[in-house]
């Protein structure tokens, strides 16, 4: 379980999250939804270990560790995965370096990881040579959140935030995400995916357990798949 | 994010790989300290022609009137009165590493010169110190004619090729550190091309100064004649003492009509050595010259690799890469001058610093009246690691025709925080990721020298990047 235990996080400048509470539990979908600055991606971050956001008070725990003061590496090797809604470009530096970096060689050969790596990228209809070129740098917005999910894919993670996955992406390649959020799921029932949007169209196409709703820093609703499609109709004010 | 537990992940052996020392060995060493006197000894230990004493005593006097670069680095630390000029390590120059004494055989089997040398060269030349101790090159290419040997050698052997060519692109006067080179140098490489002859697998120069106030200036001349083409690679390390040494070498390139020459350095002397170096290049009529200039180690650097583009249709590149640790200032760059027309040039240079280094590009471009249409491109980017560490930029032009096309562009970026999260979110260690995206800027390089060399450049920048995240 992922335990989010009355945190208060602020950056340099302002308080965003205040006294934020969340049980993640193992092999559940939830979705987290919210205008603009509602605190949806601090929130993530937080988690992830962004030395930009500070928390203040309350702990993250995962499978009962305190990992709040944890550097982001250690969080990624517990099992942590967070896609960016804006993956940066990391020029000279290819996906399959990043990944070889990323997996000890203990763990995986080179030729086994570029199969993995080759596969994954085919089952996502990732164009072969977008894996050879500097990560993300002049990469299509599709482009960028489908190379994202191959990193999801190969580091396996256990809890998976996937913020704004679906923004900037077309309908085919929103298709594709959801089908490899699936099959993930499938081959592993207790991997447990958060995902941030601001829309019902990827969450229409996943089995949601769980929706929350964030505004201004706190966690204001949370209910069912259901709530998705209200806010959806209603909007978030009510 | 100081305070992150560090994973070490560099072979622990390697950090040791280039800084070791052995006992200094010596046969012949002349007092320390400079003068007439000394400069003539020098002279008299290689039982020199009176040719080349005369020319080093001029250039002795040279360089007791010439004052230190007025621009640049502080050089005021070196103290020219506590400096060994001249040590012989050995009498016994072989072309078995198993000849050599013990320490200095050891020395190289350390750095992997052999086993390189086994592999994937076509001649090797080791100097120890001021003289070089080894030497040997493929005989089908001493067939062909083609020349590698130490430069003192060739003052004896072929005295005709280097009067033509020695002090005629770099003349004694051109710096203090040249004039000083003249007077005092030993060592360095004798390439000769015959015309039509291409070298196929690169020779190498292994320059290692293991005594401590030590002073290293050797001296290198390569001509590859018309339609001939080499690859020369200089790779330069020493062990890190407390005290202050020197290396000022001097080396001279003439690419004649239609030949191809690359130039390769990998330097990663160690932080007491003040690296001053003036190195130039002279490209006929549809020659080619490249400069590629790897620079790490040293305290302080300067150099600017330069081409002289004489004859039309010649092209010269100088691809760099800076790093600048704490307590290092690297001050280098390139200068192309257009003498003819439709010569073109192009410039790379990538710089990185951090831990309070101080990394300079300096350069020069100049088109001459009569050269028509002229092009060169620059292009210099740097990256700071941190904010207690420095970068500058000076080019400067000089265009005395207007059909030239001539560009330069520049860029300088922070190593992104974001950047850093994004890479340590998959699992990274930070020093990881700080290498990664250094590696990755400075990939236009690495990517342009032989493979053995580009892992080794990624293994000293981890090293470094290791020494940075304390």
């Amino acid at each position: 379980m992922l335990s989010i235990q009355k945190i208060t996080v602020k950056t340099a400048h302002k308080e965003i999250l205040h006294d934020i509470s969340f049980d993640f539990l193992p092999g559940k979908i939830y979705a987290i939804m919210g205008v603009n600055g509602s605190g949806k991606s601090t929130f993530a971050k937080t988690i992830m270990g962004d030395p930009a956001f500070d928390v203040i008070s309350g702990n993250i725990t995962l499978h009962k560790k305190n990992i709040t003061k944890l550097p982001p590496h250690e969080r990624a090797h517990m099992g942590i995965f967070l896609a960016p809604q804006s993956p940066l470009a990391i020029p000279g530096v290819t996906v399959q370096q990043l990944l070889r970096t990323a997996i000890s060689r203990d763990i995986v050969t080179s030729e086994v990881l570029l199969e993995k790596i080759n596969k994954m990228a085919c089952n996502l209809e990732i164009k072969k040579e977008l894996l050879t070129r500097s990560l993300n740098e002049d990469f299509s917005g599709g482009e960028r959140k489908k190379m994202e999910m191959l990193q999801a894919g190969i580091l396996d993670p256990k809890y998976i935030f996937l913020d704004e996955i679906d923004t900037g992406v077309d309908i085919d390649a929103l298709i594709k995400i959801s089908a490899f959020i699936a099959q993930m799921k499938d081959t592993d029932s207790q991997k447990t995916f958060i995902i941030i949007t601001h829309y019902n169209r990827i969450l229409s196409q996943l089995p949601v357990d769980e929706v929350l709703v964030m505004q201004n820093g706190i966690i204001t609703e949370h209910g069912n798949a259901s709530l998705a499609e209200k806010i959806e109709n209603e909007g978030y004010q009510k | 994010m100081s305070d992150h537990p560090r994973q070490n992940n560099i072979d622990p052996t390697f950090a040791q790989k280039h800084d070791f020392s052995m006992p200094e060995i010596s046969v012949t060493k002349a007092r320390r300290g400079i003068n007439a006197d000394i400069v003539r000894t020098i002279s008299d230990y290689k039982n020199e022609n009176k040719w080349m004493q005369g020319f080093r005593l001029k250039a002795y006097d040279i360089f007791t009137k010439k004052d230190l670069p007025s621009w640049g680095p502080d050089l005021s630390k070196i103290n020219f009165d506590d400096i060994v000029y001249f040590l012989r390590a050995t009498d016994k120059k072989s072309a078995n590493w198993n000849d050599l004494p013990q320490e200095i055989k050891e020395t190289y089997d350390r750095i992997g010169v052999p086993e390189h040398e086994k592999n994937w060269l076509a001649g090797v030349s080791a100097q120890y110190e001021s003289e070089v101790i080894y030497e040997s090159i493929h005989k089908e290419l001493t067939e062909q004619g083609v020349i590698f040997c130490d430069m003192d050698s060739a003052v004896r052997t072929y005295p005709d090729i280097v009067k033509k060519y020695f002090g005629k692109l770099i003349p004694p006067t051109d710096n203090k550190f040249a004039a000083l080179n003249s007077a005092v140098w030993s060592g360095g490489s004798f390439i000769y091309i015959p015309k039509n002859v291409h070298v196929k697998l690169p020779l190498q120069a292994y320059f290692r100064i293991n005594a401590e106030r030590f002073g290293q200036f050797e001296r290198t001349l390569i001509i590859a004649d018309e339609g001939s083409s080499v690859h020369y690679i200089e790779g330069c390390t020493a062990p890190a003492y407390s005290t202050q040494s020197l290396h000022a070498a001097v080396v001279e390139i003439f690419a004649l009509k239609n030949a191809r020459i690359r130039y390769t350095t990998i330097q990663n002397w160690s932080k007491n050595i003040s690296n001053l170096v003036t190195k130039r290049a002279r490209a006929e009529e549809g020659a080619t010259m490249e400069w590629i200039d790897c620079n790490l180690g040293s305290g302080t650097t300067m150099k600017y690799p330069t081409v002289l583009l004489t004859g039309k249709n010649a092209r010269g590149s100088v691809i760099s890469m800076a790093l600048a640790n704490t307590e290092q200032t690297i001050d280098a760059g390139a200068k192309m001058m257009h003498l003819a027309s439709h010569t073109t040039s192009h410039i790379i240079s990538k710089s990185i610093s951090l831990g309070g280094g101080i990394s300079t590009y300096r350069g020069l471009i100049t088109v001459a009246k009569k050269a028509h249409d002229v092009k060169s491109y620059t292009q210099c980017d740097a990256m700071l690691l941190d904010d207690l560490s420095r970068s500058n930029t000076y080019p400067t032009m000089d265009i005395q025709n207007n059909s030239a096309k001539v560009s330069h562009e520049a860029s300088i970026e922070c190593l992104d925080k974001e950047k850093l999260f994004y890479a340590m979110s998959r699992g990274l260690t930070e020093t990881q990721a700080r290498s990664m995206m250094v590696n990755g800027f400075i990939e236009e390089i690495t990517k342009e020298i032989p493979l053995e060399y580009s892992v080794e450049l990624y293994r000293l920048i981890n090293l470094e990047m290791e020494r940075f995240v304390r």
